[in-house]
C-alpha cells in the first residue's frame, strides 16, 4: 500500500506517512477554517518536494486570488504553471459534473498529475437539488479521479458546527479532515484539526490543534510527534529536592521520571520551591534543570533567585539551568507541551518546573480535552526522565473537575498552605500523594528564610 | 563499643559497666540545684573520651556553658574547632553570633529538624547531647504534640547510638506528663534539695531500669569549684 | 715526647670516641664532654704550672701563653692562632687546616655526634685556671675553612645536669631521684583508689606545679620565647617524658599545638592499665607542663588540651595550648540558674 505524503508540517505523522494513493480525501469546515490552504499546502509540496505534478480545480476563486493568497505562504503558483508541473482550472460545477466534458482528464494528463484538489464540491448542490443524484454524480466523480491516479482533496463548505446535512459525502470519500477554528477560553481563537476516518490504513485520532503561520500549516501534531507508549530505560532512584525537611518526608527524595503538581494559593512558596528545586539541583547534584515560566519574567526570576543566593544569571551561563518564558496570552497549549519537551530534551534537563499550569485550565473546558493534553504533557516529561514540579493554583479555587483530572495524571502532589494557629499564620506543607513512596502525611511547617525553603517534619504519626 | 560515664565519681560507681551509647538520661532538680553543673561535668568527661558534645542552651545562652567549662580550665576553643563541641543558641531567639540556633521555640519540629542537621553533620562519631532544659523547649506546647515529638525523638536517638541528656527543670511540665517522659529514658537522676531550710543540702536519687525493675539510690553531693560535683557514699536509702 | 701523626690520629680517633659515648649518656652529654676536655687541658697545667708564667689576666695573653707551651712540645704551632680581647671575651681564629683537631672536627658532623672545639675547651680550662671564672664557648667555621671562636663569661654557673654524690643523686644541684615506671604507676594507682575524683587534677597540677620553675629560670637565660620552648622540651625529652615535637607556635595567640611519640603516661597506662573507666586521654601530667610553659612564655594564663592520645588511638599524642580568657566570671562554681 503506497502512502502519498501530502508534506504538511505535522500532519503526515498523523496519517502515520500520508494518505493512500488515489484515496480521495474530504476536507470539511466553516469558512475561515483554513481548508483551501490546507488543500493548496497538499498540491504545493506534492509538486515541489516530492515530484508530483498536480492540480487545482476551483469553482470559487480566480486564479489571481489563488496565486495571491499562496504568494502569502511563499508558494509561487505561477511559476510551477509555467514549468508545467501545475495546472489551476477555472470552471463551474456544471462543466465539472458533465460526462461528456473531460476538462479534469485533459489537465491530468497534460501535466501528468498525481494529486488533485477540488475546491469546492459544495457547488455541487447549487446544480443539482436532489440527494440522490448529488450522491451519484460526486461518486462518479471520485471514480473519474481514482481512475486517473489522481490523489484527491475534495473541500467542502459547511454552514455552521451543528447541522450536518449531506452527510453521503462522508461515505464516497476514503478520508474526512474536519477543521475547526473556535471560541474557547481565553484571548485567542483555537484552529482544530481532526481526521475523522480513513479507510484502509490507520490514523491517529483526537482533535489537534493546528496553525496557519506564514510557511504554510503547522500541525501540533501531540501524540504523532512521539511515543508515550515506549519505555524508555527509566533510572532508578531518588533525587534529592534540595529543599529541606522535604526529602525526609518522602523518604529520601523524589522518584525520578515522575511528574509532580505543586499546588497553593498565592504567597505559599510555589514559585520559591521551584526555583529552589532546580538551583540547587544545580549547584548541589550539577543536574541541568529548565524552568517554563508563564507568569514571571525571566528577569523577575533572576531577581527573585537572589534573595535566596542562587545566581540564576551564573547557573544559566554555566548551562545548568535554561529559563524559558512564555506569557500565558501567547502560550497555545499543544505548541508549548511540543517546544517545551524538545527544548528539554535538547538541554538535556534532569529537572523541570512550569510555572504554572493555570494556563491549561483557563484554556480548556472540557475535562476529557484536559485530561488528554495533561496525560500527554506528563508522559512526555516523564519519558524524558525528568522530574517535572508543575505549579498549581491553589485547589480550593481551581474547579474541582479539572483538579481531579490533573490530580489522577501526575504522579505526585503537593500542596501548599497559608493558615492560622493560634492567631499566627503559618506556612504548611502537604504530600498529598506520592505514588510508589511511603511519604509523611499530615502537614508540615513551611518556612521561607534566607536559604530558600525549608520544611520542618512534623513528628509523630 | 566502650560504656559512657558521667564523669562524677560517686555517680559513676554506681553505673558498674556504664551506659550504652544510643541510651538516654533524664535529669529532672529543681533550680539551682546544679543541673548544668552535671551537664559541664557530662561534657568534660565525652571531650576526654573523644566524643563530639552538643550542649543545646535554652536557659541561658551558650555562652554561660562555655565560661562554665572555661571555669574549670576545659580549652572549649580547642574543642569547638575541631567539631567536637557544639552549641545550640536556643535562648536568645534570632539575636545570636552561635552557628546554630533556634529562634521560634514555639514549634517542636523546627527543633528537631535543626537537631536532625547538627546530627547528621557528626555523622560516624560517638556523639553526648544535652538539652538544657527539655522543659523549657516544652513550655508553650501541646501536650500531645510534646509526646509525638519525645517518642520520635528518643527513639532516632536510641537508633543513632547517641547518648543524650535531657534537663528538666522541677515543676515546669506537670506531673502526668513528667511520669509518661520518665519512661522514655533508661536512666534517670533527679536533684533536689533536702535538710532544713537554712541547712540545705544537695541530693541526688540515682534511678534506672535494671532487668524490668527500677532501682534507686539516693546520695548527698556539693559542689566543689575544682572538682565539680563531689558526691557522697550512699545513703543506704533504698525505695 | 715528639708529635707525629699515628698519635695526632689517635687524639682525634679519642675524641670522636668520646662523642660517640656521650650520645648515649641519658643527660647532660655536652656538659661532660666539655668537662672532659677541659680536664685534659687541666692535667696540662698541673703538671706544667712551673713553666707557664701568667702574668697578665688579659685572656690573650692567659691562652697565647699556653699556646707557647704546646708550640715548645711541637703540637702546634703558636703562631697559627690569632687572639684578640674583646672586652670580658675572648675572639679566636685559626685556619681549619693548622688545627690538631682538624680530623674529629670535620668527621663528627658526618657522623652525627655533636661538636665540641677541643681547643676552645681547653682555653676554658686555662681561663678558668687563671682568672677563676667560668667561660662559656661559641665556634662556627667559615666556608673558606676559618675557624671563629669566642670565649665569654658564662652567666650562671652549668647546673642542668645530673649529678651524683656518693649516694646522693643531684639533677640541676638538687637532690634528685629515679623513679621506675612502676612507682610511678604504683603512686597514682593508690590515688585512683583513694581519690579517683582528684586524679586528672593531681596530674595536671603536678606537671604545671614542676615545670614552673624551670621554665621561669629557662626563661631568664633565653630571651626568645620560641628558643626557651626548643630548651625545655627537650628537657621533657631528657627527663623521658616523651619525645615532644613543636608542630606550630603563634606567640600572639598564645595558641601552640605539640605532639609526643611515646608519652610516658601511655606506656604506664598500657602497662598498668588505665587510671579511668573508660579510655580516654590520659596524658595530663604533660598537659599540664606545656601550660606552666607557655604561661611563663607568653606571661599569661595559658590553658591546654590534649585532642587526642596514644593511648586511645593513632601513634602520637596532641596537645592545643591556648590563653585562658581573664574575663571570665568570677563566680565558680555556678550552682544553676537562679
Amino acid at each position: 500500500m503506497e502512502k502519498a505524503p501530502t508534506g504538511i508540517n505535522g500532519f503526515d505523522e498523523l496519517l502515520l506517512g500520508g494518505i493512500v494513493r488515489g484515496n480521495s480525501v474530504l476536507i470539511e469546515g466553516i469558512p475561515g477554517a483554513g481548508k483551501t490552504t490546507l488543500g493548496i499546502e497538499f498540491i504545493y509540496r506534492g509538486v515541489t518536494e516530492f515530484g508530483e505534478p498536480g492540480l487545482i480545480v476551483t469553482c470559487e476563486e480566480l486564479p489571481e486570488s489563488i496565486y495571491r493568497d499562496a504568494l502569502n505562504f511563499g508558494w509561487d503558483l505561477r511559476a510551477l504553471e509555467e514549468t508545467n508541473k501545475l495546472r489551476i482550472l477555472c470552471t463551474s460545477p456544471e462543466v465539472l459534473t458533465d460526462p461528456e466534458v473531460n476538462l479534469v482528464e485533459e489537465a491530468a494528463r497534460e501535466v501528468g498529475a498525481r494529486r488533485i484538489l477540488v475546491d469546492s464540491i459544495s457547488h455541487f448542490r447549487n446544480i443539482l437539488d436532489d440527494h440522490l443524484s448529488m450522491r451519484r454524480v460526486i461518486y462518479s466523480f471520485c471514480n473519474g479521479l481514482r481512475r486517473l491516479g489522481l490523489t484527491s482533496f475534495l473541500v467542502k463548505e459547511r454552514e455552521n458546527e451543528g447541522n450536518r446535512e449531506y452527510a453521503f459525502e462522508e461515505y464516497v470519500v476514503d478520508a474526512i479532515i474536519r477543521l475547526e477554528n473556535k471560541d474557547r477560553p481565553g484571548l485567542r481563537r483555537h484552529r482544530v484539526l481532526e481526521i475523522c476516518k480513513t479507510r484502509g490504513q490507520e490514523h491517529i485520532p483526537g482533535k489537534h490543534t493546528f496553525r496557519i503561520t506564514n510557511t504554510g500549516i503547522k500541525v501540533l501534531a501531540l501524540l504523532g510527534g512521539f511515543d508515550v507508549y515506549s519505555e524508555s530505560q527509566q533510572e532508578n532512584g531518588l533525587l534529592c529536592s534540595g529543599v529541606a525537611g522535604l526529602d525526609d518526608l518522602l523518604q529520601g527524595g523524589l522518584p525520578r521520571g515522575v511528574s509532580v503538581a505543586v499546588a497553593g494559593g498565592s504567597g505559599t512558596g510555589k514559585t520559591v520551591l521551584g526555583l529552589q528545586f532546580l538551583a540547587r539541583g544545580a549547584m548541589d547534584y550539577g543536574e541541568k534543570g529548565v524552568f517554563l515560566s508563564m507568569e514571571e519574567t525571566p528577569f523577575q526570576l533572576v531577581t527573585n533567585s537572589l534573595r535566596f543566593n542562587w545566581d540564576l544569571t551564573s547557573l544559566q551561563e554555566q548551562g545548568l539551568i535554561k529559563v524559558l518564558y512564555k506569557p500565558l496570552s501567547t502560550m497555545e497549549i499543544d505548541e508549548t507541551i511540543i517546544w517545551l519537551g524538545e527544548k528539554a530534551k535538547a538541554f538535556g534537563a534532569r529537572r523541570l518546573v512550569i510555572d504554572s499550569i493555570y494556563g491549561f485550565f483557563s484554556r480548556i473546558d472540557n475535562p476529557a480535552v484536559l485530561h488528554e493534553k495533561f496525560y500527554c504533557l506528563v508522559s512526555y516529561l516523564n519519558s524524558l526522565n525528568c522530574t517535572t514540579l508543575l505549579i498549581s493554583p491553589a485547589w480550593e479555587l481551581a474547579d474541582s473537575g479539572k483538579v481531579e483530572v490533573i490530580h489522577s495524571v501526575v504522579q505526585g502532589t503537593i500542596l501548599l498552605k497559608s493558615v492560622l494557629l493560634k492567631n499566627r499564620r503559618v506556612r504548611q506543607l502537604e504530600i498529598y500523594k506520592m505514588r510508589g513512596v511511603n511519604h509523611a502525611m499530615g502537614n508540615h511547617l513551611l518556612e521561607i528564610n534566607t536559604s530558600g525553603v525549608q520544611v520542618f517534619p512534623r513528628l509523630g504519626g | 563499643m566502650p560504656r559512657a560515664y558521667f564523669g562524677v565519681e560517686g555517680l559513676d560507681r554506681n553505673l558498674e559497666k556504664g551506659l550504652m551509647y544510643g541510651s538516654q538520661i533524664m535529669v529532672e532538680g529543681e533550680s539551682g540545684i546544679g543541673k548544668t553543673v552535671l551537664a559541664g561535668e557530662f561534657i568534660k568527661e565525652g571531650l576526654r573520651c573523644g566524643d563530639t558534645c552538643i550542649y543545646v542552651a535554652c536557659d541561658e545562652p551558650p555562652l554561660a556553658m562555655r565560661e562554665h567549662l572555661l571555669s574549670f580550665k576545659v580549652g572549649t576553643a580547642a574543642y569547638e574547632e575541631a567539631g567536637r563541641l557544639i552549641f545550640v543558641d536556643a535562648y536568645e531567639e534570632g539575636e545570636t553570633e552561635e552557628e546554630y540556633a533556634l529562634a521560634d521555640l514555639r514549634n517542636l519540629d523546627k527543633y528537631f529538624a535543626l537537631e536532625t542537621e547538627i546530627l547528621r553533620g557528626c555523622h560516624g562519631r560517638r556523639i553526648r547531647l544535652v538539652v538544657d532544659s527539655l522543659s523549657t523547649l516544652f513550655t508553650s506546647i501541646d501536650t500531645a504534640d510534646i509526646l509525638d515529638f519525645h517518642r520520635t525523638r528518643i527513639k532516632r536517638l536510641r537508633k543513632s547510638g547517641i547518648l543524650a541528656m535531657d534537663i528538666f527543670v522541677s515543676g515546669v511540665l506537670d506531673t502526668k506528663l513528667m511520669t509518661i517522659s520518665g519512661h522514655l529514658y533508661n536512666f534517670i537522676l533527679k536533684m533536689n534539695f533536702s535538710g532544713s531550710r537554712y541547712n540545705p543540702m544537695r541530693m541526688m536519687q540515682i534511678g534506672k531500669v535494671k532487668s524490668q525493675q527500677f532501682v534507686s539510690s539516693r546520695h548527698a553531693f556539693t559542689i566543689s569549684p575544682v572538682y565539680g560535683i563531689l558526691v557522697s557514699a550512699e545513703m543506704g536509702v533504698n525505695e | 715526647m715528639k708529635v707525629n701523626e699515628f698519635t695526632r690520629r689517635l687524639i682525634n680517633y679519642m675524641q670522636m670516641s668520646m662523642c660517640k659515648t656521650m650520645k648515649q649518656l641519658p643527660f647532660s652529654g655536652s656538659h661532660w664532654l666539655e668537662q672532659f676536655m677541659m680536664s685534659t687541658a687541666q692535667y696540662v697545667l698541673d703538671e706544667r704550672l712551673d713553666e707557664l708564667h701568667f702574668d697578665s689576666k688579659k685572656p690573650s695573653e692567659a691562652c697565647r701563653t699556653f699556646l707557647n707551651l704546646m708550640d715548645e712540645e711541637g703540637f702546634l704551632q703558636a703562631r697559627d692562632y690569632r687572639l684578640e680581647d674583646s672586652g670580658e671575651s675572648l675572639l679566636v681564629q685559626v685556619e681549619r687546616d693548622n688545627c690538631v683537631y682538624r680530623d674529629y672536627c670535620m668527621r663528627a658532623p658526618k657522623e652525627g655526634l655533636p661538636l665540641y672545639c677541643a681547643r676552645l675547651s681547653s682555653f676554658q680550662a686555662v681561663l678558668r685556671h687563671v682568672l677563676d671564672k667560668d667561660f662559656s664557648a661559641l665556634m662556627e667555621t667559615d666556608e673558606r675553612g676559618i675557624c671563629r671562636g669566642m670565649l665569654f663569661p658564662a652567666t650562671r654557673p652549668k647546673e642542668e645536669i645530673v649529678t651524683r654524690e656518693g649516694h646522693i643523686l643531684k639533677v640541676a644541684g638538687r637532690r634528685a631521684i629515679l623513679l621506675p615506671q612502676e612507682t610511678y604507676a604504683s603512686l597514682f594507682m593508690s590515688i585512683k583508689e583513694h581519690a579517683p575524683h582528684a586524679l586528672k587534677h593531681v596530674l595536671y597540677d603536678a606537671g604545671f606545679r614542676s615545670a614552673l620553675n624551670l621554665a621561669r629560670k629557662t626563661r631568664i637565660l633565653y630571651s626568645d620565647p620560641e628558643e626557651c620552648l626548643q630548651l625545655l622540651l627537650e628537657v621533657i625529652k631528657n627527663d623521658g617524658l616523651g619525645n615532644v615535637e613543636l608542630v606550630s607556635f603563634n606567640q600572639s595567640e598564645g595558641r601552640a599545638r605539640i605532639i609526643c611519640y611515646d608519652s610516658f603516661q601511655v606506656s604506664v597506662a598500657n602497662e598498668y592499665g588505665s587510671l579511668y573507666r573508660s579510655p580516654q586521654v590520659t596524658c595530663d601530667l604533660l598537659r599540664g607542663i606545656f601550660a606552666a610553659y607557655f604561661s611563663v612564655l607568653l606571661d599569661q594564663e595559658i590553658i591546654c588540651e590534649e585532642m587526642s592520645c596514644q593511648s586511645v588511638k593513632g601513634n602520637y599524642c596532641e596537645f592545643l595550648t591556648m590563653p585562658l580568657p581573664n574575663n571570665l566570671w568570677k563566680e565558680e562554681p555556678r550552682g544553676g540558674k537562679d
